[in-house]
Order: structure tokens, then sequence, then C-alpha cells
């Protein structure tokens, strides 16, 4: 009894010493900075699939089934940790795509796969029982679909920031991204004034923040390879012109809702578009080892 | 022995709240949103320090109506400043601290207050429009202390489809 007791006093004691131990390295840390310069941390936030497909109902958008990453291609990434990564948040934004089409069937499917390849990147804990049992039992609503689609990507990424995995967040960010967009530019053709054209002009914010991030992670060697391959993308939004739109300049009579953006409006040209589509489709097929020129 | 039991039932409950009181993103999967908002997923927990400041940059997308909500660890006692500036014009757009000496409508980000018209405690929020696509940095100051604190400071970012009458 004794010994119990002893233990039972013992490691939460040796618990908190090593946490005031980490404190105390973390005042050493934050010392050096604030004698040096205030450090500030910024974090570039992104959107998750789900989001960036915000514009998914709109009627220019169909459900092709043709350009989703097949399932059978997860044995491809078995062997590399950055393709396992970076095709998890391919996989996550295919889920929302079929989610947003309520598409049960595929939704089922991507579900399970999203599942296989978290438990190869460490990402297993996510699917317990009460998810597991969603899964299973699906109903074809779309808001049970977008939910449970959802539901999981938040709890990837709250699991990731809880054990301060930010390389993966990077790399399945980027993944996830490059898929919406690769679904988005092969169901639209340019024509000007086009409001699905436009929104893929208005992603050169996104861009930016997500080249922000891994900028930040990119010591790590995946995350500096990736950013080869995503700097074509980046170099062609930078290039997007920002203009100014007098027609643009909302003003609210509501005194509570505070109206930002200005009447400014990024554009672009129909060669730019096919140049960004050309860089999208190669980037997506190279890093899902798809052999298929569209 | 009974103070003994007790002294281990304290030391195995202490870890355990502040490991609670750390995980940060947790925050976010237990607040409840009333439609017609939904979570956007730029949402973001993070553990602050105090006398350090945070930046979170935020894209918008033209078409949404977005709602910004700030939650921050007791520990900090509201003793945070807050701002938030619009990208593309360089506007600053809200520049108040967690709390004020009234703590009226308006004057605090985190300290609630009471709305007359409906009788409830309200938390603050603000409600942002885009009129283009464009990037609110928020710029978040944790006020020094004599001793170093850590807490969880929540960027809560809501959003539904921009109609019409969100103007009115």
């Amino acid at each position: 009894m004794k010994k119990i007791l002893i233990l039972f006093i013992l490691v939460p004691l040796l618990w908190m010493v090593s946490c005031k131990n980490e404190d105390e390295n973390n005042n050493n840390q934050n010392t050096t900075q604030n004698t040096e310069e205030q450090e500030i941390q910024t974090f570039f936030l992104v959107p998750s699939p789900e989001d960036v497909f915000g514009f998914a109902d709109d009627e220019s958008l169909t459900f092709d089934k043709n350009l989703l990453n097949p399932t059978e291609n997860i044995s491809k990434y078995h062997n590399d940790i950055k393709l396992q990564e970076f095709n998890f948040g391919v996989y996550a934004a295919d889920l929302a795509y079929c989610a947003a089409f309520v598409k049960k069937d595929e939704t089922s499917q991507y579900l399970n796969v999203v599942r296989e390849l978290s438990q190869n990147i460490g990402l297993a804990d996510i699917f317990n029982e009460s998810l597991i049992y969603r899964i299973e039992h699906l109903t074809p609503e779309k808001d049970s679909l977008i939910a449970i689609s959802s539901d999981t990507y938040f709890d990837i990424i709250r699991y990731l920031d809880r054990n301060d995995k930010t390389t993966t967040l990077a790399i399945m960010a980027a993944g996830g991204w490059i898929e919406c967009m690769y679904l988005v530019v092969n169901l639209t053709e340019f024509a000007e004034g086009d409001e699905t054209i436009q929104k893929v002009a208005d992603q050169k914010m996104v861009v930016t923040n997500l080249w922000r991030f891994l900028e930040q992670n990119q010591e790590n060697a995946s995350v500096k390879t990736l950013m080869e391959d995503f700097k074509k993308v980046y170099d062609l939004y930078n290039q997007l012109e920002i203009i100014l739109d007098e027609a643009n300049s909302p003003k609210s009579d509501n005194n509570e809702i505070i109206v930002v953006g200005g009447n400014s409006k990024i554009v672009i040209n129909e060669s730019q578009y096919y140049e960004l589509k050309k860089v999208i489709i190669e980037m997506r097929n190279k890093l899902t080892q798809n052999n298929v020129t569209l | 022995m009974k103070k003994a039991k007790n002294l281990i039932v304290l030391l195995l409950i202490l870890p355990i709240l502040s490991a609670a009181q750390m995980d940060c993103s947790s925050t976010l999967a237990n607040l409840e949103v009333e439609p017609p908002f939904n979570m956007n997923s730029l949402s973001k927990s993070a553990v602050c320090v105090s006398g350090h400041s945070y930046e979170f940059v935020v894209p918008l997308t033209k078409g949404y109506h977005y709602r910004f909500v700030f939650y921050a660890s007791s520990v900090f006692n509201n003793d945070i400043h807050f701002k938030m500036v619009d990208l593309n014009t360089n506007k600053e757009i809200i520049n108040l601290p967690g709390k004020s000496d009234t703590n009226a409508r308006g004057t605090a980000v985190l300290a609630s207050y009471f709305d007359e018209k409906t009788y409830k405690e309200i938390h603050p929020f603000f409600d942002v429009l885009p009129s283009s696509a464009t990037s609110i940095k928020i710029v978040i100051d944790v006020q020094e202390k004599p001793d170093l604190i850590k807490g969880c400071v929540t960027v809560v970012i809501l959003d539904k489809e921009f109609e019409v009458g969100d103007f009115n």
C-alpha cells in the first residue's frame, strides 16, 4: 500500500517538475527573444476544402466522378510520408466534393480512404467508435453528408494542432487546396465576368496565406520540395492584377456591419486562367501519381 | 489516512485540470453555433503567453457575411488588446481592449454586456462583410504580467451566405 501511495504522489510530482522545466526553458527562450526583439507569432489561416467549395452550390459546377483521385491510388503512397500527407488533403477535398453533391456511396468510399490513410500518418485516434458508427450509418441527406465531412476535417485539424504537427497540417492544407482547384478548373471554362472564374481569381488571398504557412515550415524537407512545385501556382497568382472597381463599393446602412475589402477587384484574363489550369493539373497529377492528361 | 487519500485525489486531479486548460483546440469543439451561422474552418485557438503579441491572417471571400467572436482564458483577466486591419485598404476596423471601464456595447471585445432590447447578456461579436476578396489581420496583444501566464485565446469565425437583407 505504501509503495502504491508513493507512486501516486511521485508520478504527478514528476509531471509537474517536467512542466516546470518546460516553462523555465520557455522563459529562457522568451527572455532571449525579449532582449533582442519582441517576436510576433503569426498564424496564416487556410480554409478547409468544404469552405473552398463554398461555391459548389453554384449551378455552374457539376459532379464528375472521373475527376476524383481514385481510391485505389492509396497503395501508391505507402512508402512516402509526404505523399501520404498531401493525398490525405486531396482525399479530404474529394470527400467534401462528394458530400456537397450528395453522393452517398462516394462519400462513404472517400471517408474510408481518409480513415485508412489516417492510420498511416498517425491520425487513427480521430476515427473513434462514434465516428465509425456515423460512417457506417450514413444517410443520403446533404446536411448529414456535409456534417460528417466537415466534422472529420475539424477533428483532424484539432488533433494536428494539439500535437503541434504543423508541417503535416501545411502539407495537408496544400493537398486539399490543390484538389479543390483541380476540380473547379476542370469543370469551368473561361468566360468574361463569370462568377466562378472570379472566385478562382479571389483565391489569391488563400494562396498567399498557404504560401506563407508553407514558408513557416520550410525547414522540413517535404515542405521544401512541395514549395518548389507550388511556386508556379504562387507566381501565377502573384501576377494577377488588382484593379479599382468603382461599381463595387457597397455601403452598409446597418452600422452594426463593417464593410471591408474596399472597391478593388482581382482580375484574371483568359490566358492566365488556362496557364493556371495547366499548372494546377500538372502539380495535382504529379503528387497524386495519376498519369492522366486531361 | 483520509488526508493521504485526499492528497492523492488532489494530486491526480490538478495535472488533469491544467492539461484540459491548455487543450486549446477543444475550445472550438465545445462551442455551439446558432443558425443561420456556421462555424468557419478558419476559426483558430492558440496558446498565448502574457507580454506577447500574436497575429492571425484570415482570407475572406466575397458573398459571405462573417461574424468574429473572441474568447480568452480567465487567467488573462481580459487584459488583452485587439486590433483588426483590412489588408486591402490598410484600414483599422477594430482597436479595442478586452474589457473597458463600463464594458458597454462596442467598447470591449471580451467582456459581455447587457442588451437592453433583448434583456440578455451578450458576448461581443463583430459582423464583417467583404465587398471584395480581402484578408483581415487580427493583432492580439496579451498584456505583460509580473509572472509569465499561459492561456488560450480563441478566434471564432462564423459565416453565412450574404443576403441583401443583411444590409438593412
